[in-house]
């Protein structure tokens, strides 16, 4: 009888921990966003707008409701988010989004990804196991006190999520 | 009594306790399992978006106010009601090596006229830059031979690709020898810059 239950047991803890693996394996989730850039014309002196939004597409697979999903978009150097590769740069404080039509934010935020610089564009719960959402970002770039030089200034912005 | 207790229902008393302490490690081990599946971190790919910003060349000039009058003196020099203020900004590439700003009249012999024939010359008309002696607008820019008046001319460095400067231009119009009828006399002043 004794050996029974254990072997019982044993096939319990065996499915299950093969059940936990498959849960944490299993869950995916994908950020996609458009277009691949966004160009501004600085004025010499103050704030330029990007030509277009950023339509950001994020999606999920998850086992293991409730979830917490958060996207975030951040900028690749705190001192120069753009360069003009001449020793020019605009750090990430001259460089704001909104999110979703909101107000504009300097990417001098925190996130899994990137101390101080970055954005939240957004924090959302869910009981969802799947599921996506659209969401928009605009983006400006202030000149002001800066005293660039005139040229063309490159930099990359990526966007990206996590779920816990 | 003892021998039965010993023999049957111990054994069994043992087997649940065993079962009760099986099934205890299997639930904290499932918690533990469960909670660490929930509590993983999942990240997404990175979605990159490329930035490229283009500040260009620009040189713009704004000057304060939009007149300036004058009570003329039949025979004399007469002051402008106000000086005027310019506010000079530019981005500049780094083969620039200078900056001017120039005030020119719109004729030679007609910086101010009255539109029946009487005129001022613009070598009557004088100004004042930044506070400095008066000249005639009688010299050459690239914007006006013989009707201009430099205010500055400033050197263009690597430490000021990007900046701006406000300066003042005072105006005088002397009506000595002119013998003007009684009338308003109207003119344009212009004030442009130059970057080489």
């Amino acid at each position: 009888m004794a050996r029974v239950w254990g072997r019982i047991w044993r096939g319990w803890v065996v499915a299950f921990l093969c059940l936990a693996g498959k849960c944490a394996t299993g869950q995916t989730l994908t950020v996609a966003a458009a277009p691949s850039t966004v160009n501004f014309t600085l004025p010499r002196n103050g704030v330029g707008s990007g030509d277009s939004s950023i339509t950001i597409t994020t999606s999920w697979l998850a086992s293991v409701p409730p979830l917490t999903i958060t996207l975030y978009a951040f900028t690749s150097s705190t001192t120069a988010a753009l360069t003009d590769g001449a020793g020019h740069n605009i750090p990430t404080s001259k460089v704001s989004g909104s999110a979703n039509g909101g107000a504009f934010s300097a990417f001098t935020g925190n996130s899994s990804f990137a101390a101080g610089r970055s954005i939240t564009i957004f924090t959302q719960g869910t009981l969802s196991i799947a599921g996506s959402r659209n969401d928009s970002l605009g983006l400006q770039i202030d000149t002001t006190s800066l005293a660039l030089p005139p040229a063309t200034y490159h930099g990359t912005l990526t966007i990206r999520a996590t779920l816990l | 009594m003892k021998d039965h207790y010993t023999s049957r229902i111990r054994p069994r008393i043992v087997q649940w306790l065993q079962s009760c302490g099986r099934a205890a490690a299997v639930f904290a081990l499932a918690m533990i399992a469960w909670t660490s599946v929930a509590q993983a971190q999942v990240n997404s790919n990175s979605a990159t978006v490329n930035l490229s910003a283009t500040l260009p060349e620009s040189l713009t000039i704004s000057a304060t106010p939009a007149s300036v009058n004058f009570t003329l003196a039949s025979s004399g020099t007469a002051a402008g009601s106000s000086q005027i203020s310019i506010t000079t900004a530019w981005a500049l590439l780094a083969t620039r090596s200078s900056l001017t700003l120039y005030a020119f009249a719109s004729s030679a012999t007609a910086a101010l006229t009255d539109g029946s024939g009487d005129n001022i010359p613009a070598a009557n008309l004088t100004g004042s830059p930044n506070g400095g002696s008066f000249s005639a607008f009688t010299g050459n820019s690239p914007f006006g031979t013989g009707t201009s008046l430099t205010i500055f001319t400033q050197a263009i460095t690597t430490g000021n690709l990007n900046s701006t400067r406000t300066d003042t231009l005072n105006l005088n119009i002397n009506t000595t020898g002119l013998s003007l009828p009684v009338a308003t006399y109207t003119g344009v002043l212009t004030i442009r810059a130059q970057a080489l």
